[in-house]
């Protein structure tokens, strides 16, 4: 296997939990560094990340978020400045503007989940019969694979600078998509405005409409060829029409 | 789960912004299932819920680094809380080989109600399902409990070495399987 080969196997086992605890520290030290290896866990993280749906729930204590809660940091004034919310994954109902100003910090030993607002707990999930049940089609024996050793990673360095500088950039990124619908959005909406008032000029005005913008025009250029009226063996000036 | 992966997306996106009243439903939304998944690699649960404090404050701070085009936002959330639950379970426990609490549940669960059962989940359970038995069920005993390669020998009573390239070519068949 090649070196691409074995850091793919390291990243898939990285993430499926299989490295022990050396390993497990070699790996986290490679993804502090290596951009590749990152995205590979990243890719392998995604493929198996579904799994969890077939894990059943169980509801906590709730004293943890009461723990949760304790340590939560205080809200910062700085927060006003963050870039704002993408626009797409709003969900149909906003939070209540006295739930968004609910204090992080007002509550610290309350009940667990005390808020009013809050969404109940999720109810364990009841069993169902509809097991995916993968299909058990033996595959065709392969050789198997040599087993290859851990390589050695470079030293773990600046793996915190790092995600700071992804957080920035994602922060960056949100902002640029966002700018990108907004202006492809009234793109859109000139384009649909231009093609309404050249239907409007065909209907109301066709004589004003210059030659080249005629529908009949139109057409042409994209390859369909309308008769004016009927089999035209010859074009006919419009005061001609009642000729033949 | 009572949350659309859209209204837990949009709790992130809350989060990202401070807010607090977000968090808490976001912790409401998601916090069983990820116990479930926790409790299952950490066994304990004192540890589960040490787990269960970094990651979500971890969650906290990483809110706005999701990003739906990578991943559903209770996978990114769960990735969070099992990696650190894999974390703990490979340090080194004062006490020893004390016994795990240990259930025949290592199998993993299984099931899954099919209003959950997504496209993703579906053509990852069929490539898996292409494995043999044997190698499925190591594969699933992995990601559920998080076994180290030694702990699965010992589980499937398979040496070491065998299970080590047997899990590779798993892996490998797995990817091929899915495509890129």
């Amino acid at each position: 296997m090649s070196e691409t080969g074995d850091l793919d196997t390291l990243a898939a086992e990285y993430v499926l939990g299989t490295l022990d605890g050396p390993e497990r520290a070699q790996a986290q030290a490679v993804l502090g560094v290596d951009e590749a290896f990152a995205a590979k866990v990243r890719i392998w993280e995604r493929r198996l990340g579904e799994l969890h749906l077939m894990v059943e729930p169980v509801e906590p204590d709730g004293e943890i978020w009461v723990r949760i809660k304790a340590k939560m940091p205080a809200p910062e004034p700085s927060q006003e400045i963050k870039p704002p919310e993408p626009e797409g994954i709003e969900p149909k109902e906003a939070v209540p503007a006295a739930e968004a100003t609910t204090s992080a910090s007002a509550v610290v030993g309350a009940a667990p989940i005390p808020s009013p607002v809050a969404v109940p707990p999720t109810p364990p999930t009841p069993p169902t019969p509809s097991v995916p049940t993968p299909s058990a089609e033996p595959a065709a024996k392969l050789p198997p694979a040599p087993v290859l050793p851990v390589p050695a990673p470079p030293p773990a360095v600046a793996r915190a600078a790092m995600v700071e500088r992804e957080r920035a950039d994602d922060n960056l990124a949100l902002r640029r998509r966002l700018r990108r619908w907004r202006l492809l959005a009234a793109l859109l909406i000139l384009t649909l405005l231009a093609a309404g008032a050249l239907v409007a000029a065909w209907k109301y005005a066709p004589e004003r409409v210059p030659p080249a913008l005629q529908a009949t025009e139109l057409l042409r250029v994209v390859g369909i060829t309308v008769a004016p009226s009927g089999p035209v063996r010859r074009p006919a000036p419009p005061e001609s029409q009642f000729d033949e | 789960m009572s949350s659309t992966p859209v209204e837990i997306t949009w709790l992130l996106a809350a989060v990202a912004k401070g807010d607090a009243a977000a968090f808490e439903r976001l912790y409401a939304a998601s916090c069983a299932k990820v116990y479930g998944v926790v409790l299952r690699i950490v066994r304990r649960p004192e540890l589960a819920a040490d787990v269960m404090e970094e990651s979500y404050l971890e969650i906290l701070r990483r809110a706005g680094e999701f990003d739906p085009a990578n991943s559903t936002p209770l996978a990114w959330i769960v990735g969070i809380a099992r990696s650190r639950a894999i974390d703990v379970a490979r340090q080194p426990r004062e006490g020893g080989a004390e016994p795990e609490p240990e259930t025949a549940e290592d199998e993993g669960p299984g099931t899954v109600p099919r209003h959950q059962l997504t496209d993703q989940l579906k053509r990852l359970l069929t490539c898996i399902g292409r494995l043999e038995p044997d190698r499925q069920r190591m594969l699933l005993l992995a990601y559920y409990g998080a076994f180290t390669r030694d702990e699965l020998s010992i589980k499937l009573d398979m040496p070491v070495n065998l299970l080590r390239a047997s899990l590779r070519r798993s892996l490998l068949e797995v990817e091929q399987c899915l495509g890129p």
